[in-house]
């Protein structure tokens, strides 16, 4: 109520003094006002309820948000709860049962599970307890997040903010960018990374170099329209990501000559997507796209955040810190922060530098950790972050992660045939079949048995579904993975393929000598719990493998002429997937197909 | 009233193909049950205690054929353990458990359908259609009891000259090997001596005409008819994909409507039908003889 108010008085007073301060100046850019963004982010809204059937955000919050819990609808329950409205009891209910109705295996789900929770005003432990499991566990992204969640002051016993901002920064491309795997920095990562660390953009010297320097390669990518491309596709999703980071930063993409391109900034770069209803599209002329509405949503908020002066979309104002000795402080924070929020919005408006933020935050350094982190999240910076794609990789997983180590069985296998080997010779002795023939039958039926429990492999479900990175030893490089069906996305109403048609979003794994396709879908498959079937000779290292389904979608279910193909840096090998051996940075995508492969962008291989 | 073989061969047909065509097109693990115990009751109601080695290597297939699904496919959701980087699943098994009893049920019916359609039979039921087809069934028909016979005597033969051992398992499997190889020999000479002499009988000379010496009694219409209209319940319960189930990726059944339950009630109903028929015969028989 108490914010309700202060942006209800703040907002005509900024925009007065937004117009005073730079119409004149900018005169030549095409000026977004802060109502023209807020009609935008309502007609997405009106288009959500026109979907979900609703009549009031209300009335959605307790239907198709709360039954979406966990799966769909994660993202708009933080930034509705972000815009005000905090009754989201039924979503917090909803999402608690998801959580313990499903093992979920990803890092990253996990804490974008607690980011909602939080940002449902929780108490849930939960928000803790993952945290020492899931940072860092997912590569750049489960770092990203975690930071996040540090940032909103949860803290757990193996890592600090300190920590954890030091690692981000050591995962920095020369390039000023950040990226899943690779040399070259990725718009959307890089773009993901800085909204994480603009809490501290100005108070530690070595992040202020690298966001510079990251700000300085986004500026360098950015196209003429004011938009952005991703693997060569112009998109709204990436140029959104940059608005949220900008606005983090405190940085009015209106007005930073840095972010204007021939006139375009990167609003207009996100405009040209929206639709008629209300919704965006993915790409121009496109359809509605459940990925680049969200995005854009939760973006324009960010921005309509930075420019009220409001703590940021990822620094939460539903947030409650359970730990009994700091609630009092935080509440008496969260009070003086609500109130430092009129000279905050004033010194971003007017100033537009961030020195004058965190003197202010470090006046209030004398309490713990914790609340200076709060402080400073509160004084300018909004969050925000690329869920939806990492979200989907594993709604279908029903395997629990698990830590015994591999139980030797193969010895006593062979042991007990040995023995009733033996024990079976002896009664043939005993009864007079003498014949030496018979004890060589015995042996060849024995030989064939142990050959068999040699060649087998067999492992419990939870101690291969473990969930865990593969420890490797002698490490030569990275390739990222993608599982992808978006030629049949929406074609079946079957749960097993998701929406988008990302199965697998990329996700970066080391690869040792001599490791081939096979063997990274298959330690995919581990750790993120993804069905595969393959036939063939996989036992030997110049397997013959064919790879009949993969999240129970299989070959010929689409047709003759449909099953999976893999594509390794966009080129079509004509091998096996298990004689594929791979270098550093290679590309695998493991798609679809209904038309034996011409429905894809095939090039291939010489 | 009369037994359940005593009926036209026609209806006997009928309700085999209704029965078997069922069990062969539908995949609901009800049915399936119904089916299996239904061929083996019947079976074993009709033979009592002989063919006992028969039902152990009708066991072992059961059990080969259930478990083999499972390590060749890997779809479902609930993963028992891992082989070789593929997932053995419960869903798997279950197929193969369905499966299974599918295939040995209908090959119970047919044990039983050989038993009662005898070749004159089948003779009348194919000959309407042309009568050379009904001969060359009934002769392929009888190669099988054929062979097993002259296996006998070859073993026997070989046995009594001293040149089968089977003290051991490797030169038993060799002395199979060798009866096997002069069965088939005898088999091409036979199928030879034969055709000689069927041509020297006359065989193939003139139009082949059949005799008709069964008929239709009200009862055989009776039967026919209630059979007809069970199956055509049941044909349509499975056809509107009333009794739908799916196994894969994980076990989904539709709820059965009206036209489920119907059509799972008169398919129970089809299959215990002939058992019912004999159980009151044999109660009539016991009380003709009572009273004498």
């Amino acid at each position: 109520m108490r914010n309700k108010l202060f942006s209800a008085v703040l907002c005509p007073v900024m925009i007065f003094l937004l117009s005073l301060a730079y119409v004149p100046l900018k005169a030549e850019c095409s000026s977004h006002t802060v109502d023209e963004i807020r009609s935008l982010i309502d007609g997405i809204v009106d288009y959500k309820l026109n979907e979900a059937g609703a009549a009031s955000v209300d009335e959605w919050l307790n239907g198709s948000i709360a039954s979406g819990a966990g799966t769909t609808s994660d993202w708009y329950a933080v930034t509705l709860s972000q815009c005000g409205y905090r009754d989201l009891d039924a979503y917090e209910k909803a999402l608690k049962e998801h959580i313990e109705s499903n093992n979920v295996v990803s890092a990253t789900t996990r804490e974008k599970y607690a980011i909602a929770l939080c940002a449902a005003g929780s108490n849930s432990s939960y928000i803790y307890d993952i945290l020492d499991s899931s940072v860092g566990e997912q590569g750049m992204m489960s770092w990203i997040y975690g930071l996040h969640i540090l940032n909103n002051g949860y803290t757990c016993s193996k890592y600090n903010t300190d920590s954890v901002v030091d690692t981000i920064l050591s995962m920095q491309n020369d390039d000023g960018g950040w990226a899943l795997f690779g040399d070259y920095g990725d718009i959307d990562v890089t773009a993901m990374t800085v909204q994480a660390l603009a809490p501290y953009y100005c108070q530690n010297e070595d992040v202020t170099a690298a966001v510079d320097n990251a700000l300085e390669f986004l500026s360098l990518r950015q196209k003429e329209n004011g938009g952005y491309e991703s693997f060569g596709t112009p998109n709204p999703e990436s140029a959104s990501q940059v608005l949220t980071a900008l606005s983090a930063l405190g940085i009015d993409c209106r007005n930073d000559e840095r972010f204007i391109k021939n006139g375009n900034n990167l609003i207009d770069g996100i405009v040209i997507y929206h639709l008629p209803d209300g919704s965006f599209c993915h790409s121009i002329d496109g359809g509605t796209n459940e990925t680049a509405t969200v995005q854009a949503y939760y973006s324009l908020v960010a921005f309509v955040r930075m420019t009220e002066g409001k703590s940021p979309l990822l620094i939460l104002d539903n947030r409650r810190i359970s730990d009994t000795n700091n609630t009092s402080v935080n509440q008496a924070e969260h009070e003086s922060s609500s109130a430092n929020q009129a000279e905050t919005t004033r010194v971003i408006v007017t100033v537009s530098s961030y020195n004058d933020n965190t003197l202010t935050t470090k006046s209030s350094e004398a309490a713990s950790v914790r609340t200076v982190i709060t402080s400073s999240a509160i004084s300018g910076t909004v969050v925000s972050q690329n869920g939806t794609t990492v979200s989907s990789t594993l709604k279908t997983t029903v395997i629990s992660p698990h830590n015994t180590p591999k139980g030797g069985y193969k010895p006593k296998a062979v042991l007990i045939i040995i023995c009733s080997a033996a024990v079976i010779s002896l009664i043939i002795f005993i009864i007079g079949k003498r014949n030496y023939k018979n004890y060589l039958f015995l042996v060849i039926i024995a030989g064939i048995g142990i050959a068999f429990v040699l060649i087998t492999d067999i492992s419990s479900a939870k101690q291969y579904y473990n969930g865990e990175k593969k420890q490797k030893s002698n490490i030569i490089g990275t390739v990222s993975l993608e599982i992808r069906c978006d030629t049949i996305a929406g074609r079946s109403d079957s749960d097993n393929i998701p929406a988008d048609g990302v199965i697998l979003a990329p996700t970066a794994f080391d690869i040792e000598q001599g490791d081939t396709v096979f063997d990274i879908l298959n330690e995919a498959a581990q750790t993120y719990g993804i069905h595969v079937e393959n036939k063939g000779s996989s036992g030997n290292a110049h397997g013959m493998v064919y790879i009949a389904g993969i999240n129970y979608i299989y070959e010929y279910d689409f047709g003759d002429l449909s099953g999976w193909v893999y594509h390794v840096n966009g080129i079509t090998p004509s091998r096996s997937c298990g004689e594929y051996e791979l270098s550093d940075g290679d590309r695998i995508e493991w798609l679809y197909t209904c038309e034996i492969g011409h429905d894809l962008n095939e090039v291939y291989e010489k | 009233m009369k037994s359940f073989s005593e009926y036209n061969p026609i209806v006997i047909a009928v309700w085999f193909f209704s029965v078997t065509g069922i069990a062969m097109f539908c995949n609901s693990p009800l049915l399936m049950l119904m089916s299996f115990l239904g061929s083996v009751i019947f079976f074993v109601s009709r033979n009592e205690s002989s063919h006992l080695k028969s039902h152990l290597f009708f066991l072992i297939l059961f059990v080969i054929l259930a478990a083999a699904n499972p390590l060749i496919s890997h779809n479902g959701k609930t993963v028992l353990f891992v082989m070789n980087n593929n997932p053995v699943t419960l869903e798997a098994t279950l197929y193969g458990l369905n499966s299974a009893a599918m295939i040995i049920g209908v090959l119970y019916w047919f044990r039983s359908f050989t038993q009662i359609i005898t070749s004159e039979k089948l003779l009348y039921l194919t000959g309407a259609l042309s009568p050379k087809l009904s001969l060359v069934l009934s002769m392929a028909i009888r190669y099988v009891p054929l062979f097993k016979r002259q296996s006998e005597r070859i073993n026997s033969a070989q046995t009594a000259m001293g040149l089968y051992k089977d003290d051991n398992f490797i030169d038993d499997i060799k002395g199979r090997a060798r009866v096997f190889s002069i069965l088939i020999t005898w088999a091409l000479e036979n199928g030879i001596i034969t055709a000689d002499s069927m041509e020297a009988r006359g065989y193939g000379t003139g139009r082949r005409t059949q005799l008709r010496r069964f008929s239709f009694s009200k009862f055989d219409i009776i039967f026919l008819i209630t059979s007809l209209c069970l199956f055509s319940i049941t044909a349509a319960a499975v056809g509107k994909g009333a009794l739908s189930f799916s196994f894969y990726p994980s076990i989904s059944m539709k709820t059965p409507g009206f036209l489920g339950y119907a059509g799972s009630i008169s398919y129970g109903f089809l299959i215990i039908m002939p058992m019912i028929l004999e159980m009151v015969v044999n109660l009539k028989w016991k009380s003709l003889r009572s009273a004498i």
